[in-house]
């Protein structure tokens, strides 16, 4: 099982956190970690978008700091996707082509995976199966 | 993303205007307990387009703007502020929020020099030196 922590997502600076999961090897010391130089879920999405993708992630950042913001966004572009029978809120961003699914953390949103509107399906499975390890590693 | 990169992006103020006008539409249907439907004959235009604006893909004539917030009972304000005197103010954590300034010169000199009160259309008179207002108030 892998390990998880969060850290900030940059460019925000809003009175709501925006926070990405950070997925570690089982093997890692979480103490030995330096966060700066640890790549978060968004960070490596970003990283890896082709050039033409530029546009559709500064809309999600955007959205992401009105959230922050705590100012209104359209339920078309920040949309609620919990299923019924879950506790944890789950949400997902669309810019353009690009979704970015998160989930609801005390006093923010936590930002669990990114993916792309053609493969919304496989992307949601991934991001609630890994929504459900990390919420299960807080358990402990 | 750096923050100076969002800061300094089309899509980036774009959303903020599309979903500024969102939330001002939005309002309105609740306050006055309406549907879309209802709204676009008010308006005289179609369901579809009212949606296309509310969900963020507008980017249409200024006059439509001023239609649409004149019809929500909101005003449009459209201000332009140095972009450097913005990153610089903003990564210091501080927002521009519109207040509601007097036309007439203020006894307080904080206020009328006050930098997050001048971007408003509405400006206290340059010509009247607060500064030197003050120090004679002081010295009755």
């Amino acid at each position: 099982m892998s390990k998880f922590v969060v850290k900030d997502v940059e460019g925000m600076n809003g009175r709501q956190a925006i926070k990405q999961l950070v997925v570690l090897d089982n093997r890692t010391d979480i103490k030995k970690i330096i966060l700066a130089d640890t790549k978060g879920q968004l960070e490596i999405y970003e990283e890896n978008l082709e050039t033409k993708y530029e546009n559709s992630i500064e809309k999600i950042y955007a959205l992401m700091d009105r959230l922050s913001n705590l100012r209104p966004l359209n339920d078309h572009e920040f949309k609620d996707i919990t299923p019924r029978s879950e506790t944890v809120k789950e949400y997902e961003f669309k810019g353009g082509d690009l979704r970015v699914y998160a989930i609801k953390i005390p006093n923010g949103k936590l930002i669990i995976l990114g993916g792309y509107k053609n493969k919304q399906k496989q992307d949601i499975s991934a991001f609630r199966a890994l929504k459900k390890l990390y919420l299960k590693s807080l358990i402990g | 993303m750096k923050r100076e990169k969002l800061l300094n992006s089309k899509t980036y103020w774009m959303t903020m205007i599309q979903n500024d006008l969102f939330g001002a539409i939005n309002n309105y249907l609740k306050k006055n307990k309406i549907n879309k439907t209802q709204l676009a004959g008010q308006l005289n235009v179609s369901k579809g387009y009212l949606s296309q604006v509310m969900n963020g893909n507008f980017d249409h004539k200024i006059s439509k703007v001023v239609d649409l917030a004149l019809a929500c009972d909101t005003v449009p304000i459209l201000t332009f502020i140095s972009k450097e005197d913005f990153i610089e103010m903003d990564l210091k954590g501080w927002t521009y929020d519109m207040v509601p300034t007097p036309k007439v010169k203020s006894i307080f000199p904080a206020f009328n020099t006050n930098p997050y009160v001048s971007n408003l259309s509405i400006q206290p008179d340059n010509s009247w030196d607060a500064q030197s207002h003050f120090v004679d108030l002081q010295n009755g």
